[in-house]
């Protein structure tokens, strides 16, 4: 029945998602990993750069592989605003490590409401999308949809742009000592809260470049961010926190364990083998597969 | 023991005052209007839907007093109807409480239904409870109509006949078709629009090949997609909302998956679905619940009842009026009025009871198409569905053939 070609397709077929998926999972794992907040309105942010392509090409005619900058800008705005407004208070004020954590996830959650409500009255329920369909590109009877291909392609350089920004630059060095430790690092001379400011950004930033990509493979909706979010956390639990390589690698094999599973059952079985997955992971290694084990 | 008589008291309390509340029947004499209830999605995920069905039964209500009211027997006279209407939300929550706040507080009496089967089989808890008749305009799924409701109705096409019409016209194609894929999302709904196409595929006799079910919200179809393409198949029939519907298709096209005829279930009726696609929705057939064509025509049928005009003469008037054409939505509710008001009429009564045994008896047509349910379960059995296509970019009806506006396109040109 199912021959070598179609292994090699589903294969393919993983590795496509899965680039997507690792993308959207990015920033969400920088932010939790440097300043240890869950941000719940991740989705949002995705669903808000999905928009953003939607207008882009409608208003501007932008393609979305150009309107990505735009996304990049907007969501870099966005972020500081976020983080100079509210959460740098929350930070500040909190007296310990657990009240900073349930604060700011409480108040990420209303972000998450606050715009998915707003998407709803100012889009509507609308489902959109940007009718731009390439033909595949054909490799020895395999199909590789360019779409899919470009998102994946991008999706592989912005992992290695932020891994490179936080291996080799002094700012990414930076982010790195406030991950491993915020009072060491602050001793080096480090501002924690400009670095905070910095990560949450950056993370908006990403997660608004994930939904301009996404926009291209899948139609536009309000609902959009919820979708991949639960990608999203798995794919950080699997990789581990703050590590760009670690997330990429997670959300190509979520990508693969989806598509792996026609092989075998039917793929309406497929979110339960990813969360299986999870479970296993995080029982065989907490820390997640790429993740350091870290002192608390 | 003390105790136990109180509670016992309690109960008989409660019980008698239930079964009082509940019998307490209106005084019909001293009435001046007919009041029906509705709760709308006018916001949240529906709320493109609510506004359409507002603007259709204010239509309904505006031409039935145009006219002074529906006459009713008993009472030897004409009375207005008098709509009274809530915000829902798209919530299952909301639509509770504003069915009962209908029922209760603005005595209401009778409902047209909220919109999806999900609101609608939370409305009928409660106008069940209350022994009120609700007309279903925008529910299809089977399973409302087969909990034992009595005094619950619907004027739509039901799920498992959503590609009834569809595979009559496959039946009948040259080059034949034989082989069927079936794919399908895992969601109630969807899944017996999908018992309905099998349950059709064994009496007319198309085999199926292929079948999958993929999760809900999905973010890649690729999977399915590359085993479909190794299945000799003649047509691709998909059971789909619009989100993953539009999902499947833009897939389909990357992956250049080829088949003679494809379906998407309702979601490729709406001129969103080529604004989402683009040329890649082209050839996409839809089974629909009304289209507005310039047929069917009225005297040619005896049983003619409502406005006596064409399902575009029916979309100009709305647009006329509301400034917008409308789709299935607004004349779905439209013709969920007539069938109250047939059944008032036929009955010549207000009673509810009466109403709903006279419905049984309903068979009429309308610009929406024709009205005649079962008995027993008060699910729709006369409407059937039309068949559109999407051909360069204008979306034609191509069955039934009395409806029809062009010819199909198939089997579908092979794209390069």
């Amino acid at each position: 029945m199912i021959g070598l070609r179609e292994i090699l397709q589903i294969v393919i077929n993983g590795l496509l998602i899965g680039g997507v998926y690792g993308l959207a999972a990015l920033g969400l794992s920088l932010i939790w990993g440097v300043m240890k907040v869950v941000n719940l309105a991740h989705g949002a942010f995705i669903m808000l750069g999905a928009y953003v392509s939607y207008w882009a090409f409608n208003l501007l005619g932008l393609h979305p592989l150009v309107s990505m900058a735009l996304g990049l800008v907007i969501g870099l705005g966005v972020g500081i605003l976020i983080y100079r407004s509210v959460i740098d208070r929350i930070i500040a004020s909190a007296s310990n490590d657990f009240e900073m954590e349930m604060m700011t996830l409480l108040f990420t959650f209303a972000v998450s409401i606050i715009l998915y409500g707003a998407a709803l009255n100012v889009w509507g329920a609308d489902i959109r999308g940007i009718p731009i369909v390439m033909p595949p590109l054909s490799v020895v009877g395999i199909e590789i949809p360019t779409s899919r291909l470009a998102t994946f392609v991008v999706a592989v350089i912005c992992g290695v742009i932020l891994q490179q920004f936080l291996k080799r630059t002094y700012l990414g060095k930076a982010i790195r000592a406030v991950m491993q430790s915020r009072d060491v690092s602050m001793l080096s001379g480090i501002n924690p809260a400009k670095i905070f400011a910095i990560s949450f950004s950056i993370g908006v930033g990403y997660a608004m470049v994930a939904g301009v990509l996404i926009s291209l493979v899948s139609p536009v909706t309000p609902f959009l961010g919820y979708f991949y979010l639960l990608k999203c956390f798995t794919v950080v639990a699997l990789g581990g926190l703050g590590n760009p390589i670690g997330a990429f690698a997670a959300g190509l094999i979520l990508g693969l364990a989806e598509s792996a599973t026609t092989l075998f059952a039917s793929f309406a079985l497929s979110p339960a083998v990813a969360f299986i997955l999870l479970i296993v992971i995080l029982i065989v290694r907490p820390t997640g597969l790429f993740g350091a084990v870290r002192e608390r | 023991m003390r105790k136990k008589y109180l509670v016992i008291m309690l109960a008989l309390a409660l019980i008698l005052s239930v079964l009082t509340f509940g019998a307490v029947s209106p005084s019909w004499a001293d009435r001046d209007a007919i009041k029906v209830g509705m709760s709308l999605s006018m916001s949240g995920k529906y709320d493109v839907f609510g506004k359409r069905e507002l603007w259709g039964s204010k239509l309904w209500a505006q031409w039935v007093n145009e006219k002074g009211g529906i006459h009713v027997k008993e009472l030897g006279k004409k009375l207005p109807i008098e709509l009274v209407w809530y915000d829902d939300k798209s919530d299952k929550g909301v639509t509770v409480k504003m069915i009962e706040r209908l029922i209760v507080e603005d005595k209401v009496d009778y409902i047209l239904g909220p919109y999806g089967s999900g609101l609608n089989m939370a409305a009928a808890s409660v106008t069940e409870r209350y022994g009120k008749l609700m007309i279903i305009h925008a529910g299809a799924s089977d399973k409302i109509y087969h909990r034992g409701w009595k005094y619950v109705i619907g004027v739509l096409t039901p799920s498992t006949r959503y590609y009834m019409s569809a595979m009559e016209m496959m039946a009948k194609l040259k080059p034949e078709v034989k082989r069927i894929a079936i794919i399908v999302e895992d969601n109630p709904f969807n899944l017996s629009i999908r018992d309905g196409i099998r349950m059709w595929a064994k009496v007319l006799g198309f085999e199926e090949v292929f079948h999958e079910v993929y999760p809900l919200h999905p973010t890649d179809l690729s999977p399915i997609l590359t085993k479909v393409k190794g299945a000799d198949q003649d047509a691709i029939l998909a059971a789909s909302h619009f989100r993953d519907g539009a999902l499947l298709a833009k897939q389909i096209a990357e992956y250049k998956v080829y088949t003679k005829l494809i379906g998407f279930g309702s979601a490729p009726s709406t001129t969103e679905w080529w604004k989402t696609l683009g040329s890649a929705a082209n050839y996409h057939i839809s089974t629909s619940q009304w289209e507005p064509v310039d047929a069917p025509d009225p005297a040619k049928f005896p049983n003619w009842y409502g406005p006596k005009m064409t399902g575009k003469a029916f979309n100009e008037w709305f647009k006329k009026t509301w400034g917008e054409p409308t789709d299935f939505r607004g004349t779905q509710i439209f013709q969920a009025g007539l069938a109250l008001q047939w059944g008032i009429e036929k009955s010549g009564s207000l009673d509810t009871d009466k109403i709903r045994k006279a419905l049984n008896d309903m068979d009429f047509m309308s610009f929406y198409g024709r009205c005649k349910i079962d008995p027993e379960t008060g699910i729709q059995v006369g409407h059937e569905m039309v068949v559109p296509q999407w051909q360069d970019g204008k979306l034609v009806v191509v069955w039934p053939l009395s409806l029809a506006e062009a010819k199909l396109v198939y089997p579908i040109p092979f794209w390069e």
